[in-house]
């Protein structure tokens, strides 16, 4: 996390959930930002949009600001301080929402493919603008026209830009004696309609070529470009010379995404968008409760989905406005000042963007979901989460659980309640008498002290069953368990004690399967009836 | 064998078969090697590749494809067919590509002599008094010649 944003937080405070505002900062650019604004104030939302929508008229519910910028988000889902910049100067609006829409920056592959662009070597983008236009194709140089179309050529291709690719050969058809080629590599259909527009575009004669090679290689020369490659099916020596060379584009976020992306824990983020690669994610909430993205701040989008989006991000909304902290959900952790030395470790790993420094770490009830990394992570154990309401901790639940086991051998298994608890349910606590479950908020709550205290109040092995890695609950506490897991297996190997008595086990409601195999190798490792792995 | 050049082969081939009858499909084919797994041909001669005689076609590579001998050895055991997920009838299109190879003289000559002899006896073997004596000795009626009917079709 950037350093002025903690800067100004130690300057300004956390905003209070009390403050929880329903106005909504819309970031956008074009049409999709204007579409998006409109549905939120059609719902009853407050809108200010940032980023000129065109000529577009926008309705008096939204308030426009077109050459206004984001510099910087503070606070919290439903408390949003937003540092924005006009030509007039900086000012801070207080918002309790920010929804990303900017329009992405389309970059073509000249260099990845070593292409110069030239009037016969042009971007999709440039070709579809001269085709809307009306604008002339480069002149043939034989009976036929030869279009050449790369797309993903360097990688994965992209359903949406195939489909921009289709909408270009179809238009190109209706000049006479067009003939089209698309030189892909893994060609992605996975979109509305594409692959029978993939199929239609086959049998109007498109020709496609799916390399699994190098693919082909270009050749510049007064003349033209050449394309040289070997034809995938047939394998023998194939050349081509455009009469036109269409290059595919990468998509880059847009710039002013960097103020979200600086609030937003980065982590849980794999491609330089907002979307966070896990399930557990709705299609427009990004890892920062209260910021959400739709359509091209996700990421490659398609604009015909545009909509299905702005519902999501209203249904969200709503959403947010009725979640009021009860007692079903833990916390948020309590903070010790005396003990905090503002590491700043929980607000850098807290996978929900909820924690805050003041003049201690502070958390946020309403972005937190009480999954207790901060606390775990905590060097200086200052975080302490609270257990639901009458709920004795971890360590009295492995005494208790311990003293009450009835069977021969003890196998202390903490158990996530998002992923594991639903497996544990389906196969039944009585798989073992062995068995000692402890339910845990999250896996990545279990810290190398819970595995050794277990150890020592008699424990035999101990398990950690937990998410499925790319489809934790908090982003990341699957890796975090699995961590301390190995960490404990190397002490016990330093030891002399069998590492394979300590194990992390992926389990969820639907590989119930996955966790009473477990278990059952796990007595059969305690007995050393199980070859060493 | 030297580079082809896609420039010069013909874009227009594919839609020449495509207008045949029977080779309508041509076009569908995305290449999943089915047909070709299927062929009892493909399994003696893997000059005769169904896939690979698609792709020449749909490339352009008329002169290669008419001209080549191995067209002539489909057994239009119809497997191909049975097995297309596209639904190429890809023995069908192979009817189409030795119609236009027909239609624009390219037919090898064992099938032009194999031609000519339905021409004049309306059979591949011709039937002489020889056959006919054999046939008289088991009691069997003698067989007439009727060519007539296949210079009609030919």
């Amino acid at each position: 996390m950037r350093a002025s944003a903690i800067q100004s937080v130690f300057l300004h405070g956390a905003p209070r959930p009390q403050d929880q505002s329903k106005r909504v900062l819309v970031l956008g650019g074009d049409s999709t930002g204007l579409l998006v604004a409109e549905r939120l104030a059609d719902a009853g939302f407050p809108v200010l949009l940032l980023g000129h929508p065109g000529d577009i008229q926008v309705r008096d519910k939204v308030t426009l600001a077109a050459d206004t910028v984001l510099e910087e988000i503070q606070g919290f889902s439903g408390a949003f301080d937003v540092v924005i910049r006009n030509s007039s100067g900086r000012s801070v609006e207080r918002v309790g929402f920010v929804v990303a829409a900017q329009p992405g920056e389309a970059v073509p592959k000249f260099e990845e493919y070593r292409l110069a662009r030239s009037c016969r070597t042009v971007s999709l983008s440039e070709l579809e603008n001269t085709l809307l236009s009306g604008g002339q194709t480069p002149a043939r140089r034989g009976e036929w026209f030869h279009a050449a179309f790369l797309l993903g050529l360097s990688g994965e291709s992209e359903p949406v830009v195939f489909s921009r690719v289709l909408s270009v050969i179809e238009r190109l058809r209706q000049m006479e004696n067009v003939q089209s080629y698309v030189f892909t590599r893994n060609l992605k259909v996975a979109a509305d309609g594409l692959e029978r527009r993939f199929r239609e575009c086959r049998e109007s004669g498109t020709l496609f070529f799916k390399f699994d090679d190098a693919g082909p290689v270009f050749e510049t020369s007064a003349e033209g470009t050449v394309m040289i490659f070997k034809d995938p099916l047939l394998g023998l020596d194939v050349e081509l010379t455009p009469d036109l060379l269409v290059v595919d584009e990468h998509v880059n976020p847009a710039v002013s995404l960097k103020p979200l992306l600086d609030a937003t824990p980065l982590s849980l983020l794999s491609s330089p968008f907002l979307q966070p690669e896990s399930t557990r994610f709705s299609g427009v909430e990004t890892p920062r409760a209260g910021i959400f993205a739709v359509g091209p701040a996700r990421g490659m989008f398609d604009p015909a989905t545009i909509g299905v989006d702005a519902e999501s991000v209203a249904a969200a909304l709503e959403a947010s406005l009725r979640k009021v902290p009860d007692g079903t959900l833990p916390g948020p952790p309590a903070i010790d000042p005396s003990k905090c030395t503002m590491c700043l470790t929980c607000l850098r790993l807290c996978p929900h963007g909820a924690v805050t420094f003041g003049k201690t770490a502070e958390v946020d009830p309403v972005s937190c979901v009480g999954c207790g990394i901060c606390a775990v992570e905590c060097p200086m154990a200052a975080i302490s989460l609270a257990p639901p309401s009458g709920e004795p901790d971890i360590d009295s639940r492995i005494r208790e659980g311990l003293a009450a086991a009835s069977g021969s051998r003890k196998i202390v298994a903490f158990v996530c309640s998002r992923s594991a608890d639903q497996a544990l349910a389906a196969v039944g606590t009585g798989i073992s008498e062995n068995l000692i479950p402890v339910v845990v908020r999250c896996a990545g709550t279990i810290g190398v002290p819970h595995i050794l205290s277990a150890f020592g109040h008699g424990a035999d092995a101990v398990m950690a069953a937990g998410c499925f890695r790319g489809n934790c609950a908090s982003g990341y506490g699957t890796v975090l368990a699995e961590e301390r897991i190995s960490q404990v297996q190397e002490m016990l190997g330093d030891m002399g004690i069998d590492p394979d008595l300590v194990r992390f086990v992926p389990a969820a409601g639907n590989t119930p399967g996955a966790l009473s195999n477990a278990v059952r190798a796990m007595e059969e490792r305690i007995e050393g009836r199980s070859p060493k792995t | 064998m030297s580079r082809i050049k896609l420039n010069d082969l013909d874009p227009s081939f594919k839609n020449r078969v495509a207008s045949q009858p029977g080779g309508e499909g041509i076009k569908a084919c995305f290449a999943c090697k089915a047909c070709t797994a299927a062929c009892p041909v493909e399994a003696v001669d893997k000059r005769y590749d169904p896939r690979k005689i698609i792709r020449m076609a749909l490339l352009g590579m008329q002169k290669e494809v008419l001209e080549s001998d191995f067209i002539w050895l489909c057994s239009s055991c119809y497997g191909c067919h049975e097995v297309c997920p596209q639904n190429v009838r890809f023995t069908e299109v192979m009817f189409a590509i030795k119609n236009l190879a027909v239609a624009e003289a390219c037919v090898p000559p064992g099938l032009m002599i194999q031609k000519d002899l339905l021409k004049r006896h309306g059979r591949l073997y011709e039937v002489t008094e020889f056959e006919n004596e054999k046939r008289e000795k088991q009691g069997l009626p003698p067989i007439a010649e009727h060519p007539e009917d296949y210079d009609a079709l030919l």
